[in-house]
């Protein structure tokens, strides 16, 4: 993890992190010197999702400062971007991604050029960024899932949480909010089990946390003026936990490799077969040659 | 000021009339008003109006009109003022004036039909002018204009005094305009002309506006009206300015017009002396008017009196005043506070009422009196001619006193009173009218009507006369109820003009309309024309004679159409009601906006909107449940948008499941269900995908709905997609390409896109804080409208008045909701109706439009036709370098092959001979059989098929040997009978092989029973024995997969003077996109051995126009192994032609290399097309025997600056003894081409499969190096 920021100059000061309201900064606290403690000076969280669900934004409301533009209705830049916050010796950085679906395909441009971005770099957490309020998981998300891990590995996903974002919802059909989110959320985890195709039995061992988060100024708030979701949880000292149970967990970090960015070579794919196909070949012919002098041997007549 | 605008005002006057229009005199009484309230001239100048008024209408009418136009006006806008007016109206009216006037004068102008719509076109154009006159109220500028505009003269300088007024006036006009336009509409083009002049009189001053009015007034008696109206908006101000008008109009008036001028004059004079005096003056003429002919009298004498002085005028004015009340409504008048006043409307009740108005405003000021007297006298008769003698001297003064009498404004209530005086006095006079005693108290009207009937010029003339007789009494005669019936009649008959018949609308319409719609309105629109023509800035000449031509080019197809598209009208009114919504509403007012469009120009009272809004209402309150229409509709879009639940909100009830997290609809279904008496149909599917791996599935579900949209083809289609999705990735463009693909792009023409999840709140901006809502629904609406188009791929759909109408929606069961239980947006609206709306007007503007004439819907396809005007040049080249064959005579035609293409010389000259018995020589080959060649070892076996292939080809080539010898046989005339002997014989050129020799179709078997079905019944060839080839052109990617026949093609070769051997194809194909011919035709004539030309005709299809080619061509042997060829070809393509030159030469290098090059160029309109080709052939040993070849060519066109290049491979091989490769590779200087090997083989076949792969592979990866790439990404 130290050498994740080689090379990138020093972070700026967290402003924000004292922007937060008293309770939130306390629990924020607590939790980072629960890193230090563990010494953790780094993290690096990438977040990661289709566009338009709100992966900038939440950055900004982890963060606390408007370190990413948000742009409603504008497909943001192809680049990823780094965020640094450096707070008593502590950094974080977080990694804002371009959504990665355009025109109905998995932008793999865009995927290539994050990796780019990441080569060299650790990833302590990943965030996987998806919508609260929508309905269906398409096969769309399991595309954006099988690439992400195609990319990094399915290990990527034991150091990830899922991000739900518009979680301020009043839920159809008369579901409590509760039964809503844990059903959209089992959508969304088991089509990342589907999409990194981990087995289902691993996937229950390793459990992908779910953080709720309502990035919206009209989020509701509490007395001591944290953003609260419905369920009355302050949702950004949850997501920090989160992270930092993630960050710490016993799987290790990914780090970001040339090989892995390069990854395997598209031309080298199936070339293997090859051979094999042609030995098989060799056994059709041969085959079917002796089909054909059983014939000739059976017949009879001029050729 | 005011002596200028006397003059113009005049014209203005009957402008002014127009405004007024039904009410002539009260647009003139109105303008009076309206001058009394900026100046007492005004209001003269208004009474002159008044007075032209009560000629035409009336005073009765100008009451009436002022108040009835008003009230007409007002049917719309001007309601406040009718309802003023309305007041008097109902008092006096009973009349329909009044009480109807908005309404009633308005039905009668229906009633007058053909009239009508001349009517209602006019008053558009008063409302227009009413705007001017806003304008004008605003400023005097406007004045002038409007003075500019319709009658310009004298008015102007009543305007410039009723400018004074003019804010008051200006106000009231504003008040008015409404009203105006009401009165617009009633008066009908005429009016609203006169509407215009008084306008612009009223800019100039709002009274000559007013005198305007009046003197159209009689034509214009809705003019009057209107400005009557307005002024009685401003209170009586209508009266009041009548009465002001009426001395600014007796002044103005005057001047406008010359009756009312004239009596402005004496007026004015009086008025100035008097402005009291005027008032009494005014009295006078009201009861003049009232009176009629007896009034007429009076006034003249009051007139006189007022002429001669105001005393004089006062005491006609009481006089008359008196009378009036005991007629008609003096208490009316006494609450106008003037007596005078009261005294002129009980007399004249339009014009009398009118001067009473004037009378009341000018109360203030003799002016008004002196008005009144004007209008009463010009309403006699010459009221004008008095006007325009007054004009210039009363207008001055007028002026002058108006200033002081727009003072006299505060007069208003009085002119209200007065109003209401006249308009009983309208209403009585609409009651003699219709008892056709009305003539009398009309006689004001008719004196208006005789003006207008007249012509403006005659009026003019005719006030002058009048005018002086007025004063001397004439006006009395004028009044004769029995003249002026006269000349309405006259009027009437004449009552072609459209002017007049909106004359008769304005005044006519309330007054003739109550009392005799039909003829009314003729005479009222003869008399109308007339004054219009009279003023050179008259609206109403020209509108009125395109009504009158559209009316009379009414066909009976257009009124049958047009009755059917008022039953739309009405259908869709109903609808929008049952909604609860206003026809205010954006989307009702762009259909019915729309659906005027497609009525086109001729819009009668058959048409109008308002009677059809009425019919609805009518319907509608009768509570039948007789709306038969019915909806079908499309419901697609992505999964989990809300798809049906946005159909369960539509329906109020759980209608279809919903599940928030699994697709819960999954097959098409179709949900009925009866909404407000609409039978909705709503095709529930399933939802779509939006990832571009999955648009197969997509497919499969969008057949299934194709094959829904059959059984029941939909009316609309709601596309539904979410609002609080924000992205920009054009993620839904492959789910909507399937959609265009799989529906057809014409799916969207009838497409709603419908926003779900409407009630979630908008994103942060930029700045940090929310987007505003308004914002939020347009960006996301943009997003999709914009991405539908791109999925069209119709670059017409970026425009934003094609994109598909966005609607809201929100099914959250929580949705907020208005005290009706109807859910609301954010935004406050209710979003159900506006939905349903939206599709009841798709559904009902297709219906519209299927009713209009079959128009093309533009076909984008014509585009290219445009683009094809410039023809396609790099075609036309390559279609001029291709080499041809010369038609040869046939050998039973004695002909020689003149092609020299043929080798045959080559070939049989060179090898044949000592070759001849080769294959003869041969020791005898026995064939082994199978079972003895499998007994052979290998190298035998080797052996044997090498003597075996070697065998074969001599054989081979023996026979082909034994072929040329027997054409050069033919050559040389050996007579050789041919079974087709007709046709040519065709010798291949480049393989020197004989060509295929054309069969003629067998005859089809026919089924032992007929089907019509059967194909062999269609398409069954019918002509075995005829000289001309026939064959059914089969296209199996047709249209038709049963029967891919879709054309013929039909080829004939003879010889032209059994000298010019001739071919003729022509190929046509129909199917039921197209017809396309394609004709070649040629004939040659050869030059001794060496050279040979060919002329030729084609025609064939280019784009969507014929192109006609000749083309001629020369080819010389020159030299053994060479030809040259050069040729030339003319282009017809459309207007245009190109012309081509083109040169050629062959070259055959040894026996095996030949060598082919051409150059050519292709010209038309400075643009030309350069091309050149290269090609090089080269073939194996044994050619013609076996097949190997291979060919090189290049090719290169430069065309517009551009240069293409490209190179073509291709190649035959035989591998081995039993296979053959070939080979086709092409490349052009874009960097784009292709490879093509096919590989036939009798043996060895996993070999060559082998050899495909890695081809195929590197092809594959070449071409679509994105897809290869993804699929390392798994």
């Amino acid at each position: 993890m130290q050498f994740a920021v080689m090379g990138t100059p020093l972070p700026r000061e967290w402003v924000g992190l004292q922007q937060f309201p008293a309770a939130t900064q306390t629990k924020l606290f607590e939790l980072l010197g629960k890193l230090k403690q563990k010494n953790v000076n780094t993290l690096t969280i990438l977040v990661m999702g289709k566009g338009g669900v709100g992966k900038s934004s939440t950055i900004n409301s982890l963060i606390g400062e408007q370190v990413v533009r948000v742009t409603a209705f504008q497909s943001e830049g192809l680049r990823p971007v780094m965020a640094s916050r450096s707070w008593a010796g502590f950094t974080l950085n977080v990694i804002d991604t371009p959504g990665l679906v355009e025109a109905g395909y998995v932008n793999h441009q865009a995927l290539q050029l994050i990796k780019g971005f990441l080569l060299n770099k650790t990833i302590d957490v990943l965030l996987y960024v998806d919508r609260l309020d929508a309905y269906r998981v398409d096969d769309l998300d399991k595309q954006i899932i099988r690439a992400i891990t195609n990319s990094f590995g399915k290990e990527i996903w034991r150091k990830s949480l899922l991000v739900l974002t518009h979680a301020q919802l009043c839920p159809p059909d008369g579901l409590s909010y509760d039964v809503f989110s844990s059903k959209r959320s089992e959508g969304v985890l088991k089509a990342i089990r589907i999409g990194a195709r981990i087995r289902k039995k691993d996937f229950d061992d390793s459990v992908i946390p779910v953080v709720l988060v309502e990035n919206s100024g009209r989020c509701n708030k509490n007395d001591s003026d944290e953003k609260i979701l419905p369920n009355d949880d302050a949702w950004i000292p949850n997501l920090v936990k989160a992270i930092t149970s993630v960050a710490t967990n016993k799987s290790q970090a990914i780090v970001v490799s040339k090989k892995l960015v390069d990854g395997s070579d598209a031309s080298e794919k199936g070339k293997l077969w090859i051979p094999v196909i042609l030995g098989l070949q060799w056994f059709v012919i041969k085959w079917i040659q002796g089909a054909i002098k059983r014939d000739i041997a059976t017949g009879n007549g001029p050729i | 000021m005011d002596t200028e605008f006397s003059a113009p005002e005049i014209a203005s006057q009957p402008l002014s009339a127009t405004p007024g229009s039904p009410s002539s005199s009260s647009s003139s009484s109105s303008s009076s008003s309206s001058s009394s309230d900026d100046d007492s001239k005004f209001v003269t100048s208004s009474v002159s109006d008044y007075a032209l008024k009560e000629n035409d209408n009336r005073t009765s009418d100008i009451n009436e009109n002022g108040d009835g136009k008003f009230e007409t006006v007002p049917e719309r806008p001007i309601v406040a003022d009718p309802d003023e007016v309305i007041p008097t109206v109902g008092d006096v009216s009973d009349t329909p004036f009044v009480g109807s006037d908005g309404s009633d004068v308005i039905l009668k102008e229906e009633s007058f039909g053909g009239g009508d719509n001349g009517l209602e076109e006019f008053r558009g154009e008063g409302s227009l002018r009413k705007v001017d006159f806003d304008s004008v109220g605003n400023g005097e500028e406007k004045d002038n204009k409007v003075g500019m505009g319709s009658t310009g003269e004298a008015d102007q300088a009543v305007l410039s005094i009723e400018s004074e007024e003019e804010g008051r006036i200006g106000m009231i006009e504003n008040g008015d305009n409404s009203v105006l336009d009401g009165g617009a509409k009633v008066v009908n083009p005429v009016i609203a002309e006169a509407v215009d002049g008084e306008v612009v009189d009223d800019d100039g001053s709002k009274f000559s506006g007013g005198e305007e009015l009046a003197v159209d007034a009689t034509p214009l008696t809705g003019d009057g009206l209107g400005i009557e109206t307005s002024e009685i908006k401003e209170t009586e101000v209508v009266p009041v300015d009548g009465n002001v008008s009426l001395d600014n109009g007796f002044n103005q008036a005057g001047h406008d017009e010359e009756e009312r001028v004239l009596d402005v004059h004496p007026v004015s004079d009086k008025t100035i002396d008097p402005v009291a005096a005027d008032e009494i003056e005014t009295t006078e003429v009201l009861t003049f008017e009232t009176n009629a002919e007896r009034k007429a009298d009076a006034a003249g004498g009051g007139l006189l009196a007022k002429d001669g002085s105001e005393s004089e005028l006062n005491d006609l004015k009481e006089e008359a005043g008196v009378d009036m009340l005991e007629q008609a409504s003096t208490e009316k008048i006494d609450g106008g506070g003037r007596d005078g006043i009261q005294t002129m409307d009980d007399s004249a009740q339009p014009t009398e009422m009118m001067g009473a108005r004037e009378m009341e405003v000018s109360d203030a000021d003799s002016e008004s009196k002196t008005s009144v007297v004007m209008a009463v006298e010009e309403s006699h008769l010459p009221k004008s001619v008095e006007q325009t003698n007054f004009e210039g001297e009363m207008q001055e003064e007028h002026h002058q006193n108006e200033g002081a009498e727009i003072g006299g404004s505060d007069t208003d209530g009085e002119a209200e009173s007065m109003f209401f005086e006249n308009a009983d006095a309208a209403e009585q006079f609409l009651k003699e009218l219709e008892r056709g005693a009305v003539i009398g108290s009309h006689s004001g009207a008719d004196t208006s009507h005789d003006h207008s009937q007249t012509i403006d010029g005659q009026i003019v003339i005719d006030s002058d006369e009048e005018g002086d007789t007025d004063e001397e009494g004439e006006g009395k005669e004028l009044f004769d109820s029995a003249a002026l019936a006269a000349l309405l009649k006259a009027a009437t008959g004449a009552g072609s003009d459209a002017g007049n018949i909106t004359i008769t609308s304005q005044d006519g319409s309330r007054l003739f309309s109550v009392e005799r719609p039909v003829g009314l309105g003729s005479s009222l629109q003869n008399a109308k024309p007339a004054p219009r023509s009279n003023r050179p800035n008259l609206f109403s000449p020209s509108a009125v004679t395109s009504r009158r031509d559209s009316d009379i080019n009414l066909t009976e197809e257009d009124k049958i159409k047009l009755e059917k598209l008022q039953l739309i009208r009405v259908k869709f009114l109903r609808l929008v009601q049952r909604l609860g919504l206003s026809t205010e509403d954006s989307v009702a007012a762009q259909v019915l906006y729309r659906l005027a469009l497609v009525a086109g120009r001729q819009t009668s009272e058959l048409f109008s909107v308002d009677s059809s809004k009425r019919k609805a209402l009518e319907l509608e309150t009768e509570g039948k449940d007789d709306l038969s229409f019915s909806l079908n509709i499309l419901v697609l879009g992505k999964i989990g948008v809300g798809k049906s639940a946005t159909i369960n909100s539509i329906f109020g009830e759980e209608k279809t499941s919903i599940h928030a997290f699994e697709p819960a609809t999954s097959v098409v279904k179709e949900i009925t269900g009866t909404l407000d008496g609409v039978k909705l149909r709503i095709i529930d599917t399933p939802g779509l995908r939006s990832s571009a791996m999955e648009q197969g599935a997509n497919r499969k579900v969008l057949a299934s709905i194709k094959q829904y949209m059959k059984k029941c083809p939909p009316d609309v289609v709601v596309y539904v997609d979410r609002l609080d999705s924000q992205t920009r990735d054009l993620n839904d463009l492959p789910l909507l390409r399937s959609i265009t693909n799989s529906l057809g792009s014409s799916i969207w023409k009838n497409a709603v896109v419908a926003l779900t999840h409407a009630a979630s709140a908008p994103p942060d901006g930029p700045s940090g804080s929310p987007l505003s809502y308004e914002v939020f629904v347009a960006q996301r609406s943009h997003v999709v409208q914009q991405s539908i188009a791109q999925a069209v791929g119709d670059l017409r759909m970026m425009n934003p008045s094609l994109m598909n109408p966005v609607c809201l929606v929100e099914n959250h069961p929580s949705c907020r909701k208005n005290r009706d239980g109807h859910k609301v947006l954010p935004n406050g609206q209710t979003w159900r109706p506006q939905l349903l709306l939206l599709c009841y007007s798709i559904k009902v503007l297709s219906e519209a439009s299927s009713l209009s004439k079959p128009q093309d819907p533009f076909d984008h396809r014509k585009l290219f036709g445009f683009r094809v005007r410039s023809p396609p040049l790099p075609y036309l080249l390559s279609w001029l370098l291709q080499s041809r064959s010369h038609p040869k005579l046939s050998a039973d035609q004695g002909g020689e092959n003149g092609d020299s293409d043929i080798d045959v010389d080559d070939l049989s000259d060179s090898d044949q001979e000592d070759d001849e018995d080769e294959y003869d020589k041969l020791p005898p080959f026995k064939a082994l059989r199978k079972a003895q060649l499998a007994k052979l070892d290998k190298e035998q076996r080797k052996a044997y098929f090498e003597e075996y292939d070697y065998r074969v080809k001599l054989l081979q080539k023996k026979k082909w040997r034994e072929e040329l010898r027997r054409m050069r046989e033919l050559k040389k005339g050996k007579p050789a009978v041919d079974e087709y002997g007709n046709t040519g014989e065709d010798v291949d050129q480049e393989t020197g092989g004989p060509a295929a020799v054309p069969v003629p179709l067998p005859d089809m078997v026919l089924p032992p029973s007929f089907d019509a079905d059967n194909p062999a019944y269609r398409y069954r060839f019918l002509e075995p024995t005829s000289q001309f080839l026939a064959r059914p052109v089969l296209d199996t990617h047709g249209w038709d997969h049963d029967c891919g026949y879709d054309g013929v093609n039909v080829e004939h070769s003879l010889a032209i003077a059994n000298q010019f051997p001739a071919t003729v194809s022509v190929q046509l194909t129909k199917d039921k996109k197209e017809f396309n011919i394609h004709l070649d035709s040629s004939v040659s004539t050869k030059h001794g051995e060496n050279g040979s030309t060919m002329a030729g005709f084609d025609i064939q299809n280019v784009g969507k126009q014929l192109a006609y080619i000749f083309r001629g061509e020369t080819k010389f042997k020159n030299l053994k192994k060479n030809k040259t060829a050069a040729g030339f070809s003319v282009t017809f393509l459309g207007e245009n032609v190109a012309t081509g030159l083109k040169l050629e030469d062959h070259i055959v290098v040894g026996k095996r290399l030949v060598l082919v090059g051409s150059t050519g160029t292709v010209r038309s309109k400075g643009d030309s097309a350069y091309g050149a080709n290269l090609e090089m052939r080269l073939r194996g040993a044994d050619f013609p025997i076996d097949q190997d070849q291979s060919t090189l060519g290049l090719s290169l066109v430069k065309w517009r600056g551009d240069l293409a290049l490209g190179a073509n491979f291709q190649s035959q091989l035989s591998v081995g003894r039993n296979s053959k490769v070939a080979v086709r590779a092409g490349l052009n200087n874009k960097m784009s081409g292709q490879i093509t090997v096919r590989t036939s083989s009798s043996d060895q076949l996993q070999i060559a499969l082998t050899a495909m792969l890695p081809i195929v592979m590197a092809i594959y990866k070449s071409i679509r190096p994105g897809v290869s790439d993804n699929y390392s990404m798994y």
